[in-house]
């Protein structure tokens, strides 16, 4: 009994000595900024040792022409309306998503028609869509319906997810106080869905990001960051092609830290209150 | 008009049926204080009353047109809500009735807080308030003095009593003051499959 008790106490002493120390803010940007910096001079370094600039530049001729791209009319064009078409294909694929989602678990015999449509759009390799949407649809709407097309199956499946994990207990509240169909609506589906459609957004904002400019890429409308990565291959500018892409990554991390930000401002803050 | 159940069958398990030619008549006012072991069917008589189980045979009779609010054994409140907001959602939006409902259960300086800032024992308060509010015939209760003091239970409970003369007031309970004050009320049960003993 007591060599059990000394097990014990020892493997307790054993967890608490072991037990990390969250990290502060502070200490994981120095971090992060340490490890970024380490992987600039591995790139330098690689870029050195290769010495073919076509293949890979070195970092500060990428952020030379980073800058010399960033003072042009064009630059500023191709990111506006590349930030329209897939804001338009993801507020569009988030909508017609959370629609669907909301009208099949209405009515549940659509569920069997249509769930196995919609995991097949899920399985479907991104660039089967683009090659059949380039032959379908005008290649100005394509990035817009491909962007939309990755986001729908997302916000179909958390938006089911949301109300299929409704308590029941909140049903039979609704029933027994004789809510409306509105007010079941807005004041228990809605509000419960809420945090499943914020993971949605979060997910589906970085999905319609990178499928939209892979559609531009492939379709080259006019005035798109896509459009410009193809030249950039074309022509053998490497420079550009690293330089975009590292326009791409910001952008991405800005919409998504934006998003988040929006998000947890509109969450309602309160002090647990010691009771 | 009283409210008569006849014969109900209700079962989860076909093999272990929960209400087995179950009948009971309840009056139409008053206090019906319902007593048994957990697990016996108690609450779902409740449900079956309340309209939230729909027996697979037997009648349920005069509870048309009547308006029912229940708390529950669990106290199901909204955590994004409010405690007006819950509470105003039982009333019909009926801003005075939630108000006097939140004052008579001692909660009227907590409107504003949300479930999750409250103790067990206000939870329950909310619960009541919002079954108060509803300006129902017959006001169910499953276990409504869970989480109160006695002395706050006794007092809620004599509000809550107090107004049976002009509705129903189905109670289920293990408490046992309430128990030995209003034994003349009291229905004993046990099961399953639930029966009077």
């Amino acid at each position: 009994m007591s060599k059990n008790t000394d097990r014990r106490g020892s493997g307790y002493r054993f967890l608490n000595a072991t037990k990390p120390a969250a990290p502060t803010r502070g200490g994981l940007i120095l971090k992060t900024t340490i490890f970024f910096i380490a992987l600039i001079a591995l790139w330098a370094l690689a870029a050195t040792l290769i010495n073919k600039p076509l293949i890979l530049p070195v970092p500060w001729e990428v952020v030379a022409r980073l800058f010399a791209l960033a003072i042009t009319v064009p630059f500023w064009t191709s990111i506006a309306f590349s930030l329209m078409r897939i804001a338009s294909g993801f507020a569009a694929g988030m909508l017609l998503g959370s629609l669907l989602a909301l009208f099949m678990h209405r009515h549940p015999t659509l569920t069997a028609c249509l769930t196995p449509l919609i995991k097949i759009v899920q399985a479907t390799p991104i660039v089967s869509f683009i090659i059949i949407a380039l032959i379908w649809f005008s290649s100005d709407y394509l990035p817009i319906i491909i962007a939309g097309l990755m986001v729908f199956p997302v916000a179909w499946s958390n938006t089911s997810a949301g109300l299929g994990s409704i308590p029941k207990s909140y049903l039979e509240l609704g029933a027994v106080f004789e809510l409306s169909r509105w007010q079941m609506l807005t004041k228990i589906t809605l509000p419960h869905l809420r945090s499943y459609f914020n993971a949605a957004l979060i997910t589906g904002i970085g999905l319609a990001w990178k499928s939209g400019v892979t559609a531009e890429v492939l379709a080259l409308p006019k005035f798109a960051i896509g459009h410009d990565i193809y030249n950039a291959k074309i022509y053998l500018e490497t420079p550009d092609l690293f330089a975009w892409t590292i326009i791409i990554v910001i952008l991405s991390l800005l919409i998504e830290g934006l998003l988040r930000h929006a998000l947890n401002r509109s969450t309602i803050k309160r002090k647990k209150v010691q009771v | 008009m009283s409210i008569v159940l006849k014969d109900l069958e209700l079962w989860f398990d076909e093999d272990k049926p929960v209400l087995n030619r179950f009948s009971l008549e309840l009056p139409e006012r008053g206090l019906v204080l319902i007593t048994g072991p957990s697990g016996c069917g108690k609450t779902s008589l409740l449900k079956v009353i309340a309209g939230l189980l729909t027996p697979h045979s037997g009648s349920v009779e005069g509870l048309d047109d009547k308006h029912i609010s229940m708390v529950f054994s669990e106290d199901v409140l909204l955590p994004w809500l409010t405690v007006f907001q819950n509470v105003v959602l039982g009333s019909g939006e009926r801003n005075s009735h939630a108000l006097h409902a939140l004052t008579r259960v001692g909660l009227d300086g907590s409107l504003d807080l949300f479930p999750d800032e409250l103790s067990a024992g206000m939870q329950r308060r909310v619960a009541i308030a919002r079954a108060l509010a509803f300006n129902s015939d017959i006001l169910i209760l499953d276990e409504p003095t869970n989480s109160l003091d006695a002395a706050l239970a006794q007092d809620i409970m004599e509000y809550i009593i107090t107004t049976g003369k002009d509705r129903l007031i189905v109670c289920v309970t293990h408490d046992t003051n309430l128990i030995k004050t209003y034994a003349e009320s009291l229905i004993s049960v046990t099961g399953p499959p639930l029966h009077l003993v």
